[in-house]
């Protein structure tokens, strides 16, 4: 009897050893992230995440909505269309480095390179373009990539966030060190992005209402009225630095493509509202 | 007027001797905080006033104030040896954070 | 060619409205740049309005308007298809014009 009984309690503990504890990958992340904050803001669907800290004063709302009546970001959706359409001097053009020509894509980026190992983000898409055409890369932060951005996002209004995440060791390790550079403190200030984006998001940093995490990423390329101009993702990552007193990262660096790889993932479902405008 | 010559030249030895031993404490400082601020960097945790600071002490250095120098120099370390407490601390620390 | 000027009007029960976005950094003089030196005065002086041709808005800007201005004004009258204009001169004597049609 005691001898079945042990037999029975070991082969109970081999199966469950044998069971892998689940560790949560990032489709669990991604439920557990959008739950955390439509359960922390029960009024706001899913897509209104996107419109950010206008969610939360309806004045600045009110303001959002008229500048948007004749949208800043339209100079750069311009010069971006004609850049775009600007034939390199090999006689190539942007819309043969893209799928379906560069047209109604931005939503699926960044992506995992299988090639490189590396995470590509839209813009870095963009100077490799222009390298493997004898082409100077441009700069990652503003400017005419800034342009061409908004203009290829802009072909994508309304689409959902669709990063995925292939079945890969080095896609999901670049995830993760994006996961942690989110929520990692640093900066003499000692703030990582959740403090801000999460804890304190729909509250005030002085002035200006903090927009949650969620959906932080679908405006993107943005119209600042502090910058006067577009710029990208990664020229905020910049300057969130900065303003936490951390020296930032070179625009094209892992730490960067990884953070936009996880971030941009977060928002998976969320339309495209991008190019937009913030203050 | 022998024993003043003697008197002069020993107190000149002995404030060049100190000149001297400013130039190298400021040396010294500046190498040390050059040298905390290359681990932060590796921790990609470099704080920007930990740069400014540096930046400082290396300008004063230029102008041979080097009390100053060292001072600034100092507070460079102190505040490049903080943000690799930082680094290594939330190393452990990040998870804490993570939605659930 | 990018646009320096974004124009559109739309005409309902009479009366035509414009918008226009124009690309301009309307510096005051005022302000320093990075190397700590005033960045030079060049702001829109005259902005003008045409519908078919005739006169409809002038503006007196100057340095008090900011950055890559917009303006929204109605006029009485107007037509699909009539044509506007917009023209600028500013104090440095460049300028710059877009036509639109009223839709």
């Amino acid at each position: 009897m005691q001898r079945t009984s042990a037999m029975i309690v070991a082969l109970a503990m081999l199966t469950l050893g044998a069971a892998p504890l689940a560790k949560a990958g990032p489709a669990a992340d991604l439920k557990a992230f959008q739950a955390y904050f439509q359960t922390r803001f029960p009024t706001l669907a899913l897509q209104d995440y996107v419109d950010g800290p206008y969610n939360f004063s309806a004045n600045d709302r009110a303001q959002w909505k008229q500048i948007l009546e004749f949208p800043p970001y339209s100079f750069a959706v311009d010069a971006g269309k004609t850049a775009f359409g600007t034939k390199f001097p090999d006689g190539a053009d942007y819309a043969s480095c893209f799928p379906l020509g560069g047209i109604g894509i931005a939503q699926d980026y960044p992506k995992f390179d299988e090639k490189t190992g590396k995470v590509v983000t839209i813009g870095i898409a963009i100077n490799e373009c222009r390298k493997r055409h004898g082409l100077k890369p441009l700069s990652l932060t503003k400017g005419e990539l800034a342009d061409i951005v908004a203009y290829m996002t802009s072909t994508s209004d309304g689409k959902l966030i669709h990063v995925v995440i292939p079945n890969d060791k080095r896609a999901i390790a670049a995830y993760e060190a994006g996961k942690e550079y989110f929520y990692s403190r640093r900066g003499q200030l000692n703030f990582s992005c959740a403090s801000c984006h999460v804890q304190a998001a729909g509250k005030r940093l002085r002035g200006q209402y903090l927009a949650p995490a969620l959906g932080i990423t679908a405006s993107f390329p943005v119209y600042r009225s502090k910058w006067g101009d577009v710029g990208t993702l990664v020229r905020r990552f910049i300057g969130c630095n900065r303003k936490v007193r951390s020296v930032p990262a070179k625009p094209d660096s892992a730490a960067y493509r990884d953070l936009a790889y996880f971030l941009t993932y977060m928002s998976n479902g969320l339309p495209i509202a991008g190019p937009g405008a913030r203050s | 007027m022998k024993r003043i010559n003697c008197v002069l030249v020993a107190a000149t030895f002995c404030l060049g001797v100190a000149h001297a031993a400013g130039k190298d404490d400021a040396a010294r400082a500046i190498a040390a905080a050059a040298a905390k601020m290359k681990t932060a960097a590796t921790l990609d945790d470099q704080w920007t006033p930990t740069v400014a600071s540096f930046k400082a002490a290396k300008a004063a250095e230029a102008t041979g104030d080097y009390a100053n120098a060292e001072a600034t120099a100092k507070r460079a370390a102190a505040l490049a040896a903080a943000s690799i407490a930082q680094a290594r601390s939330q190393k452990r620390l990040w998870r804490n954070a993570v939605t659930r | 060619m990018a646009h320096q000027i974004l124009v559109h009007a739309t005409t309902s029960g009479g009366v035509t409205t414009v918008e226009a976005l124009i690309k301009h950094p309307m510096d005051s003089g005022f302000v320093k740049g990075k190397d700590g030196k005033l960045i030079p005065p060049h702001y829109i002086e005259v902005v003008e309005f045409t519908h078919k041709g005739k006169l409809v808005l002038r503006g007196f800007w100057g340095p008090a308007v900011s950055k890559n201005p917009f303006i929204r004004f109605s006029f009485k009258g107007g037509a699909s298809g009539d044509p506007i204009g917009v023209s600028w001169v500013d104090n440095k004597g460049e300028t710059a014009n877009m036509s639109a049609s009223i839709m």
